[in-house]
């Protein structure tokens, strides 16, 4: 029964269909990156909000912070472009809309990172600093800024993680990344389960790259602290696949 | 254009809305009791000493946390017909992909909330005659519970923004009936701004929820 229906499959269209998936790759590839810059940005600006001494600015980032963690992308995405245009004259292109969407929305969670990054650091660091009369500054940049980096890096991947796949979500409103390309030619083909499952099966190899790649990136911006020894510890092969577990069950 | 926000529009349909509005929440709390429920075995299964359940649990986790919602729910709801596997309603399909999807996050936090009980819990269980699954029963699973309370319910929020997605496939929600009155009516700034507003009040109320829960829950611990 099963091998009867698994026969059935017809995986060539999707491999005619490269050429095109490719450039939906790029697509994505274009609007992860650029949003997730301008979210890092964002989420500076939110979190110095909520730091700041004021009382009025300091509830302003906490309001704008909880009101974007709760609003959903999909929600956000169909105000901005169909909402707005109706309400008048003001209309997005496709990409610069889901551009603004995902970094106005992951800004928030960032904010709430670098927040806890911020705080994370022993308070011991800046008054040992300050006593060897470091001048302010060079605390800033030479002690408390590579260990909140150090510190924020994983959440942060996180989040980049999060964005690459919330591009799928654009396709709502007509961006040609990956999920609108094999949508497209799903129906163009008639083969669904053919161009779904190969747009799945790329989203998990670029999701691995990018955790693979995130990882080195964390361990290059962490080989200078010695504030924890280094376990050396078997990741194993795909997803942790073959890597003994930390701690028994 | 002069700024005119027709609230006429808005409280005419709120009936629909509101109706849509509890579909959404049904379908995200049922997807998120069926993380719940998987997450926990793949937790366990991760931990596990032999290959044969760790691998696959660790796959499973892999799958549901690096594949888009979107691509679940389609795959679930047309690929899987297409092939004559299931046909699914989209009710069932949209619950069982944000199940799947959060599946991958739940047995995450199941996983560092076991790591964070003290393992002297486990050892003073054993110093007093207690088998390994009444020390996870009565020891172990009750306070892991209490730390995987927060991050859960950021699940739980996380999968009520994915059932507004949910839509695509023809569920009947509350953001399907904002669109399909939007569309007829050409007032779509007045029903996704009230979208929007329902799915913040809902999300803030879960955040309220949990706060309240983790309270509850740490009722007999000392500081």
């Amino acid at each position: 029964m099963t091998a009867h229906v698994f026969a059935a499959l017809d995986f060539g269209p999707v491999w005619e269909m490269r050429a095109e998936l490719l450039k939906g790759i790029w697509t994505m590839a274009l609007i992860s990156v650029v949003s997730f810059a301008i979210a890092i940005v964002g989420g500076l600006v939110l979190a110095a909000m909520r730091q700041s001494r004021s009382l009025p600015i300091s509830w302003a980032g906490f309001l704008l912070i909880q009101v974007l963690r709760g609003i959903a992308l999909y929600v956000l995405l169909l105000w901005l472009f169909f909402g707005l245009a109706a309400q008048g004259g003001f209309q997005f292109e496709p990409i610069p809309a889901g551009i603004f969407a995902l970094a106005l929305l992951n800004s928030a969670y960032l904010a709430e990172i670098f927040r806890a990054g911020y705080e994370a650091v022993p308070a011991g660091q800046k008054e040992a600093a300050l006593a060897c009369g470091l001048p302010r500054r060079t605390w800033f940049a030479k002690i408390h800024l590579p260990q909140v980096t150090q510190i924020t890096l994983p959440a942060m991947g996180n989040v980049f993680v999060d964005i690459i796949k919330d591009t799928s979500i654009l396709s709502a409103i007509g961006v040609t990344e990956l999920l609108r390309e094999s949508q497209r030619w799903a129906q163009f083909y008639e083969l669904p389960f053919e161009f779904y499952t190969a747009a799945a099966l790329i989203y998990i190899v670029i999701v691995t790259l990018v955790t693979f790649g995130w990882r080195r990136l964390e361990r290059r911006f962490g080989r200078h602290l010695h504030t924890t020894p280094r376990v050396r510890r078997s990741r194993g092969l795909l997803f942790g696949i073959g890597a003994k577990p930390t701690t028994a069950p | 254009m002069v700024f005119a926000f027709d609230t006429n529009v808005i409280s005419d349909n709120s009936g629909e809305l509101l109706d849509g509005l509890l579909l959404t929440v049904e379908v995200a709390a049922l997807g998120f009791a069926i993380a719940a429920l998987l997450g926990l075995p793949l937790a366990l299964a991760g931990q596990s000493r032999s290959p044969l359940l760790r691998v696959p649990a660790t796959l499973w986790v892999g799958l549901a946390r690096g594949v888009p919602l979107l691509i679940v729910i389609f795959w679930l709801y047309y690929a899987a017909a297409q092939e004559g596997l299931f046909s699914l309603t989209a009710f069932v399909a949209g619950a069982l992909s944000l199940g799947l999807t959060g599946s991958g996050y739940m047995s995450e936090i199941y996983r560092t909330a076991f790591s964070a009980v003290p393992s002297g819990q486990r050892e003073g269980a054993a110093a007093i005659g207690l088998s390994r699954f009444q020390a996870f029963r009565l020891i172990v699973f009750p306070q892991a519970l209490r730390t995987a309370i927060p991050p859960g319910m950021n699940v739980f929020v996380m999968l009520l923004k994915g059932a507004t997605l949910l839509s695509v496939i023809g569920l009947a929600d509350m953001f399907y009936t904002a669109k399909l009155v939007a569309v007829n009516e050409f007032k779509p700034f007045e029903l996704y701004t009230a979208a929007a507003v329902l799915v913040i009040a809902v999300t803030l109320i879960a955040a309220l929820a949990a706060g309240i829960a983790e309270r509850r829950l740490s009722k007999g611990v000392r500081r």
